[in-house]
């Protein structure tokens, strides 16, 4: 992979993977080269012990990379069969930088949204039930005296029925968020969502225009009508 | 005790077929993706992945690999292992196959290709040798968003030799 795409803290990351992997195999036995030139190709490492050859491309998880990256994968493994290799693709996970929590804020989300239910959730079923909000991770915080402007991820879980009152399920959404909390009074007074993740539900947006087939719809025509 | 070549002599092979890979982006559909219209919708995706893959019908004895992948696994908004794979797989009746039975053996994964959330740096390691080409690219090209959920769906006729045990101890 190309240097100037991945800055100076990845290419620091990507190094010290391929050092503390190089170092892991050589106590293996392996032998080890380090940005070796195979067929006028750069690979990142290719470890070799006992007519068995390895080749390996490093990138660091969780950033985007370069356009050509997913050409030069394919380009890479295409060159490792050709060799009569093996091709590990070893993503390097970088540690996160902090933990953050606030108390309660899980049930001051819960509360309000009992009182005003996200309409991508209220919208799948006849009725939906707000039955807890789990799992927040705040990824930005900033307070002033008792009042938090926070923004996050968490878990909707709802109860969906059918217009009907008949129970069609239980449900999990995850969602973004950000909010206006009032530390003192232990109540959220604005939540705004920004987007709730349907895709367990809902499925590829692709299709969703399209009606299934009147087969589909035949003996499960109860619980469409929602 | 039926062999698997015994099931497979008794099975109603319609064409053999090769080893099909696709992604399909999302969150793995859940239990109550089974029914209704959602259900419908769910198997129109991933046999339009199928076919587009170039995937063909056979009844031949198959297995499948369906590996999720996660920009930051969280159990408690993620699904686990062992529910990434039964609705894509009850999806495609129909279109890989006339029933989900002819799959005789499932790898299911989660893997997590985001920033580890505490510790010392973590290196993972995916073995791609053996991706077919036409899914490689667009495994790369999921990866590469380092964004998105998806799920890397790979199915193919079933060998004895895949009925591996002591998985642990082997290279």
């Amino acid at each position: 992979m190309r240097v100037e795409d991945r800055g100076i803290g990845g290419i620091y990351l990507e190094r010290a993977a391929a050092e503390e992997l190089a170092g892991n195999l050589v106590k293996d036995g392996w032998t080890v080269e380090r940005e070796s030139d195979v067929g006028g190709s750069r690979v990142d490492l290719v470890a070799r012990r006992a007519g068995e050859t390895v080749f390996y491309e490093f990138k660091l998880a969780g950033s985007t990379a370069s356009p050509g990256w997913a050409a030069h994968l394919v380009s890479q493994q295409q060159l490792a069969r050709r060799k009569g290799a093996a091709f590990r693709l070893v993503l390097v996970r970088p540690p996160r930088q902090m933990d953050l929590e606030i108390d309660g804020v899980d049930r001051m989300l819960f509360e309000r949204f009992v009182q005003y239910p996200p309409s991508e959730v209220s919208d799948i079923a006849g009725h939906t039930l707000i039955d807890e909000v789990e799992g927040v991770d705040l990824t930005s915080v900033r307070i002033r005296g008792t009042i938090a402007e926070i923004a996050g991820e968490a878990v909707l879980g709802v109860t969906l029925q059918t217009g009907g009152g008949e129970e069609i399920g239980s449900e999990s959404f995850p969602f973004t968020f950000s909010a206006t909390l009032d530390l003192a009074a232990g109540r959220a007074d604005e939540v705004e969502v920004h987007e709730v993740d349907t895709t367990s539900w809902y499925g590829d947006d692709e299709g969703l225009d399209e009606e299934p087939s009147s087969e589909d719809d035949g003996s499960e025509q109860g619980r469409d009508e929602f | 005790m039926n062999t698997i070549a015994q099931a497979t002599a008794g099975a109603p092979v319609t064409a053999p077929r090769a080893t099909v890979a696709f992604i399909a982006f999302g969150r793995p559909p859940t239990s109550n993706k089974s029914v209704g219209k959602y259900g419908a919708l769910a198997k129109q995706q991933y046999s339009r992945l199928y076919r587009a893959a170039g995937g063909a019908h056979s009844n031949e004895l198959s297995y499948a690999a369906v590996y999720y992948f996660v920009p930051g696994y969280r159990p408690n908004h993620d699904a686990d292992a062992g529910n990434v794979h039964k609705r894509v797989l009850d999806g495609l009746e129909g279109f890989a196959y006339d029933d989900d039975h002819v799959v005789r053996l499932v790898t299911a994964g989660v893997i997590d290709y985001g920033a580890t959330a505490t510790g010392p740096l973590r290196v993972d390691e995916l073995d791609l040798t053996n991706v077919p080409a036409h899914a490689l690219a667009d495994l790369a090209t999921a990866i590469a968003t380092a964004t998105d959920r998806f799920l890397y769906v790979e199915i193919g006729p079933l060998r004895p030799a895949m009925m591996a045990f002591g998985i642990g101890e082997t290279r």
